[in-house]
């Protein structure tokens, strides 16, 4: 039996994956690819002290949501992912480097997110991010 | 019958860690002294704590040492600190760990209460190496703040 198969979750995150790779890659017009792959009552939680801080819910703020983000962060790329399941959950273990729009300042950090599914689609996703201070810091004009 | 240490889950590893972490606690709330000991067993000599940069207590600290330094300086920070909630994701010789950290602060008697994540990394029974993610970072260096 394929790990796919014992961590039903995991197949669920790699379609989420994939809708987001190809809606950042036709520049961010469609996003129908990315809500099939998340339920009705998602919910995404940001820290507050982030200018995209606070929650996210369902499909319309998913898509607020990455806007808000795509208006700080540019040249996103994410590396190193390791992926956790157990059961419904899956925490994925990464490292981020992105450029802050303002201020042309580059950032990195370590990244762990924490995907719960429900119904083979995203139910809710707590992004860890290593230190939001020097985040702030980036993208202080 | 226990298993050896070098055949220890990394979860496992960690389960004893926090028993040893709580039984220190307890020692020193009741006695107002604790030995260091059994959390120690849990731990390499050159185990390394991460610490976001930003928080009140950032850094690296390492080994037996670096650890005792920086449970000092959280205690001066924090007279509370409880773990509730915790789920665990276990890979390897690696445990992620997520939970709510609730901390109150010594300083000003402000309370923090939001989700955590860790990651915990066992070699050959011990733990080489802890990288907490605090949910928000601004938080904590206010609670240092008078």
């Amino acid at each position: 039996m394929s790990t796919q198969e014992q961590q039903p979750a995991l197949a669920t995150l790699k379609r989420f994956y994939e809708a987001e790779t190809a809606y950042l890659a036709s520049g961010g017009g469609d996003f129908s690819g990315i809500a099939a792959t998340l339920d009705p009552e998602c919910v995404i939680y940001q820290p507050a002290s982030l200018p995209y801080g606070g929650e996210w819910r369902g499909h319309s703020g998913f898509e607020a949501w990455m806007k808000a983000f795509a208006e700080q962060w540019s040249s996103l790329e994410v590396k190193d992912s390791e992926l956790y399941p157990n059961g419904d959950v899956i925490v994925s273990k990464s490292h981020v480097y992105a450029v802050a729009k303002k201020t042309g300042r580059a950032a990195d950090w370590p990244l762990l997110q924490f995907f719960r599914v429900r119904n083979s689609k995203i139910f809710e996703l707590w992004p860890f991010h290593w230190d939001t201070a020097t985040l702030l810091e980036a993208l202080k004009p | 019958m226990q298993s050896s240490a070098s055949e220890a889950t990394p979860k496992a590893v960690l389960l004893r860690f926090y028993e040893a972490e709580a039984n220190y606690m307890k020692s020193f709330e009741d006695n107002g002294i604790a030995s260091f000991d059994e959390m120690r067993e849990t731990m390499a000599p050159d185990v390394v704590l991460h610490q976001s940069p930003d928080l009140p207590y950032g850094g690296d600290y390492l080994g037996y040492e670096g650890y005792e330094q920086w449970a000092v300086k959280m205690s001066s920070i924090f007279d509370k600190l409880e773990v509730a909630e915790r789920e665990f994701f276990e890979q390897g010789e690696k445990v992620i760990v997520v939970c709510r950290f609730i901390t109150r602060s010594r300083i000003n008697g402000s309370v923090q209460d939001f989700p955590m994540a860790q990651v915990v990394t066992v070699r050959n029974g011990k733990i080489v190496d802890f990288r907490p993610f605090y949910w928000n970072v601004p938080a904590y260096v206010a609670a240092a703040t008078r």
